[in-house]
């Protein structure tokens, strides 16, 4: 399954690139641009993808009988996100019976230098 | 989520504003207005927000009101027409850091520090909805902005949040050339 599924998906193009760890990449695109003076992509487009990848992290995690929304999110910008592929990966901090906590980290020359982190919590329901 | 009435939308005598915002004096009609620098951000030439088409409702100086129909393109469940709640921070963070350039004297630079978003409801599909911010202070460069997104009709909750933004950032663009005083707003 994909972490940005219908139209969104080409808008939003979220990709995981590794079957063992839940590792994701975006691929840039001009839209996604915020502040064109300094070429940074918008808050908003990192906040959005911390978003998903917490998202497809859990679903991957719980399995497709279960179905996880978004409850809330909480983003710290830590630099500027420049105009090429943001990369993320994704450390579920607890998976209960109800809610999971899932931290993401967003990076793009370097993992050691993050530019974007997240936290989300998520609702876990039986799928419909 | 219903039953909480929309107080980013009012003004300070506790009216809702409409399509034409805030009631001017006559003096104020006279003169020509000034526009919220948000109006000149979110202009059709920007890569991203010329996509959502935004309808300035409310442009005080400490608050910002846009209605906008939900877009097509991030829908996430077709089956149901909702759109992915990467929706709804990305237009809080939008309006919200609008409202931060509307209450500046100057034009700065602003970046997000920060962004906490609730996701109390869910947009569908071509739904009419307002996104609304309402400046709480500032301090030491810091400003602190309340932003939530309802559907119109129904005045239903769909998202909260808490956003801080630093203003007058010492970001340069990429290239290294000078941003330049103006952040690239032409009046």
């Amino acid at each position: 399954m994909t972490p940005v599924s219908g139209p969104l998906g080409d808008w939003l193009p979220v990709e995981r690139v590794s079957a063992d760890e839940p590792r994701f990449r975006m691929r840039f695109g001009e839209h996604h641009i915020g502040n064109p003076m300094i070429r940074a992509v918008h808050g908003g487009v990192s906040a959005a993808v911390i978003e998903a990848v917490a998202q497809a992290a859990a679903r991957h995690e719980l399995g497709e009988a279960v179905d996880v929304e978004l409850v809330s999110s909480s983003i710290d910008y830590l630099r500027v996100t420049k105009d090429t592929d943001l990369h993320a990966k994704a450390v579920t901090a607890r998976t209960g019976r109800r809610l999971a906590f899932v931290d993401v980290w967003c990076w793009q020359d370097d993992e050691d230098t993050p530019v974007v982190r997240g936290t989300c919590t998520l609702r876990i329901q039986a799928a419909t | 989520m219903s039953g909480h009435k929309s107080s980013l939308l009012a003004d300070r005598t506790g009216r809702r504003t409409g399509s034409t915002g805030t009631p001017a004096s006559t003096a104020d009609q006279k003169a020509k207005p000034r526009p919220h620098l948000a109006q000149l951000f979110f202009s059709a030439k920007h890569p991203l927000l010329s996509a959502f088409h935004f309808e300035f409702i409310r442009t005080d100086r400490d608050h910002l009101a846009t209605r906008l129909e939900a877009p097509e393109q991030f829908v996430a469940d077709e089956t149901r027409g909702e759109l992915h709640t990467g929706f709804h921070t990305l237009i809080l963070d939008t309006v919200m850091g609008g409202t931060v350039l509307g209450s500046l004297e100057q034009p700065q630079p602003i970046a997000t520090i920060k962004l906490t978003t609730q996701h109390c409801g869910r947009i569908l599909v071509g739904q009419t909805i307002v996104c609304a911010g309402a400046l709480q202070g500032v301090r030491n460069g810091v400003a602190y902005v309340h932003g939530e997104v309802r559907t119109e009709p129904g005045d239903e909750l769909i998202a909260t949040a808490v956003g801080t933004f630093m203003i007058g950032t010492r970001a340069v663009p990429l290239d290294g050339s000078s941003p330049g005083p103006s952040m690239g707003l032409r009046r």
